[in-house]
């Protein structure tokens, strides 16, 4: 088998003191797809292939941030299978090597990117057990890229004495290429939890763990830089050029990116032990305006006040849309059998005035109460007023508020007032009776804001009004607008 | 003139509505006071007019905003004058189970004009909305009657 040989491939290349150092690891990751073709990949557990699926996009950034053509064939031949190139094979076997998955932890990257990974991918969990603690190693890994290098080589020494020596020395340059490329990594496997399988609660437990150890390291770390950017709340961009912070300020970036940008857009902020993906606080939006409706509609509906429960309250709200509907049929069917003769024809005369844009001059109005009252016939007028007690005095009191407002210009509130008089007058003065609670509501608003009014004043309103009303009513000719 | 903060104000669009039906309603009497002697059919044409006329200024008052309103305006606008609005008879059914949402939304959805896919959190919003505007045209309606049978 060809694995065989690439492992001997890679003892001896171990053996030449490969400067790449650990840098050289994520090189094999990247690069893994490719050397570790059929066999291998077919044989890795399936989730390794997919997270390495996002991460795929990663090499051509790398061999950028490498300097180097020369580099790469000893990237991809030598640094990255000689450093890890046997990651693939070694990982379906972690369950029975807990100590690696510790050393992991400790390690800078390792605990960015194994631990992500299998945490995300594991549905058995076993990876999330261990949090990876914040380390003084990292602490002085951040410092500069150059010390990051020697340090993560450090402990990779210490932490793994099988995979041979590293050289200290490793080209600071890369690590400035690929030092980077652990939060875009990272972005990459953070995605997947969101969409995960794994259960809400997991979910939740993970994310405090992460944000705990990167508020540490950050604190640690780059306590100055990671504000600025948790200030910026634009920290997916940021890591590609913040080089040496890469993984601090990467890491706390990922994490705050998971919340901060949505507490700006949505205003919603997640409670402890709430989830704070973005569905999640949707959908606890939602509900918070579902419930906010409900208690309004409590409100307004009588007899729902005592009622707790949901299906309840719709069975009430039901009820009482169903009886309002009634009632409006039944109060037609009255109006209709009550003496037809009735002509309103103040309220046609009005409505017709309304038709006109409201720009004319107040002369164009002539709709004083001189002209109005030649078109109440004598019949009618004496009809309207046998009918209508008010409406006598409602005429009068037209006049008045006409002659107020047609120096002040302001048509629609003198319509509205003048309206709101003749209801007055004309129906709700004498007939306070059966709608105790709807008058009341009806005295608070009466004098309302005009500028909301005049929204409805506009003529377009009216002449789809108008469209309606002469298709229902199926009017004469000469009414029809 | 006095001006109130509108806070807190469900229908502002109130005396628009009593406007709208009124005229509705004289429209609707003289129609009929010219074209025919009162009937039991005439009369039953006659109530589902302003039945009509009522809901159509409920619609106008709310505004083209509202689902409802739109729906009611557009149905208007398909039907005939003959077609009353339907009001179904609510049956319950027997074994409903006390906790069921669901159907109830699906009742409400019924209920409500122009609601029948909808969302639930906004099926709430047009319900109250709704529920304004018809308490409103049933006062106005009311008085109305009030006056005249008196």
């Amino acid at each position: 088998m060809d694995l065989g040989e690439k492992e001997k491939f890679e003892m001896e290349r171990r053996n030449e003191e490969n400067p790449l150092g650990f840098h050289g690891y994520m090189a094999a990751d990247s690069f893994r797809p490719r050397l570790w073709d059929q066999p291998t990949t077919s044989q890795n557990s399936p989730f390794c292939d997919a997270t390495r699926g996002p991460s795929l996009a990663a090499p051509p950034r790398l061999e950028m941030g490498w300097n180097a053509p020369d580099s790469i064939p000893r990237a991809g031949g030598g640094a990255a299978a000689s450093c890890f190139g046997l990651l693939p094979q070694s990982r379906p076997q972690f369950p029975d090597d807990p100590g690696f998955i510790e050393r992991a932890a400790r390690f800078s990257n390792f605990s960015s990117f194994l631990p992500n990974t299998f945490r995300v991918n594991d549905p058995a969990g076993i990876y999330g057990a261990p949090p990876p603690p914040p380390q003084k190693g990292e602490a002085i890994a951040g410092e500069t890229s150059q010390s990051a290098a020697a340090s993560v080589d450090n402990g990779f020494n210490g932490g793994s004495p099988q995979k041979g020596r590293r050289d200290a020395g490793g080209e600071p340059e890369f690590s400035g290429g690929a030092l980077p490329e652990t939060p875009n990594s990272d972005n990459t496997h953070d995605e997947p939890p969101s969409k995960g399988p794994s259960s809400g609660a997991k979910k939740r437990k993970r994310g405090n763990q992460e944000t705990e150890t990167d508020q540490g390291r950050a604190e640690t770390q780059f306590s100055g830089e990671t504000s600025q950017e948790n200030a910026d709340g634009k920290q997916r961009s940021e890591p590609k050029s913040s080089s040496p912070a890469g993984k601090g300020g990467g890491k706390n970036s990922v994490d705050g990116g998971g919340e901060a940008p949505k507490e700006d857009y949505i205003h919603v902020r997640a409670r402890r032990g709430q989830a704070t993906n973005s569905h999640s606080l949707a959908e606890r939006l939602r509900r918070e305006k579902i419930s906010e409706r409900m208690k309004f509609l409590q409100d307004l509906v009588p007899g729902c006040s005592k009622v707790t429960g949901k299906a309840v309250m719709l069975d009430e709200i039901i009820n009482y849309v169903q009886s309002l509907q009634r009632q409006v049929e039944f109060l037609s069917m009255k109006l209709a059998t009550v003496n037809p003769r009735l002509d309103f024809n103040i309220e046609s005369l009005l409505s017709k005035e309304m038709l006109q844009p409201r720009g004319i001059s107040s002369s164009s109005f002539d709709f004083s109460p001189e002209l109005a009252h030649p078109q109440l016939h004598p019949p009618q007028q004496g009809l309207i007023q046998s009918g209508i007690p008010g409406l006598g005095n409602s005429s009068d009191l037209h006049r008045r508020s006409m002659n107020a407002q047609l120096t002040a210009n302001q048509m629609p509130g003198a319509w509205d007032e003048e309206l709101h008089h003749v209801i007055q007058m004309g129906f709700g003065g004498s007939t306070h009776l059966g709608v105790q609670d709807l008058h009341g509501e009806s005295s608070h608003i009466e004098h309302q804001d005009d500028d909301d009014d005049d929204e409805q004043w506009k003529p377009c309103d009216f002449s789809y009004f108008f469209s309606a009303l002469a298709n229902s009513t199926s009017l004469p000719k000469f009414m029809r607008p | 003139m006095h001006r109130e903060a509108l806070a807190g104000n469900p229908n502002p669009s109130r005396h628009l509505q009593a406007l709208h039906f009124l005229g509705a309603l004289a429209r609707i009497n003289k129609l009929r006071a010219r074209k025919s002697p009162p009937s039991r059919r005439a009369t039953a044409l006659g109530g589902r007019r302003i039945t009509r006329a009522a809901y159509a200024a409920m619609a106008v008052a709310a505004g083209p905003r509202r689902a409802w309103s739109r729906a009611i305006l557009l149905g208007l606008r398909r039907n005939s004058i003959a077609k009353p609005f339907l009001i179904k008879k609510r049956i319950l059914k027997p074994h409903r189970e006390l906790r069921d949402v669901g159907s109830r939304a699906e009742e409400l959805r019924r209920l409500l004009p122009g609601a029948r896919r909808m969302e639930f959190g906004s099926l709430l919003d047009e319900t109250l909305n709704y529920i304004h505007h018809l308490t409103a045209q049933v006062g106005i309606m009311q008085k109305i009657a009030d006056s005249l049978c008196k």
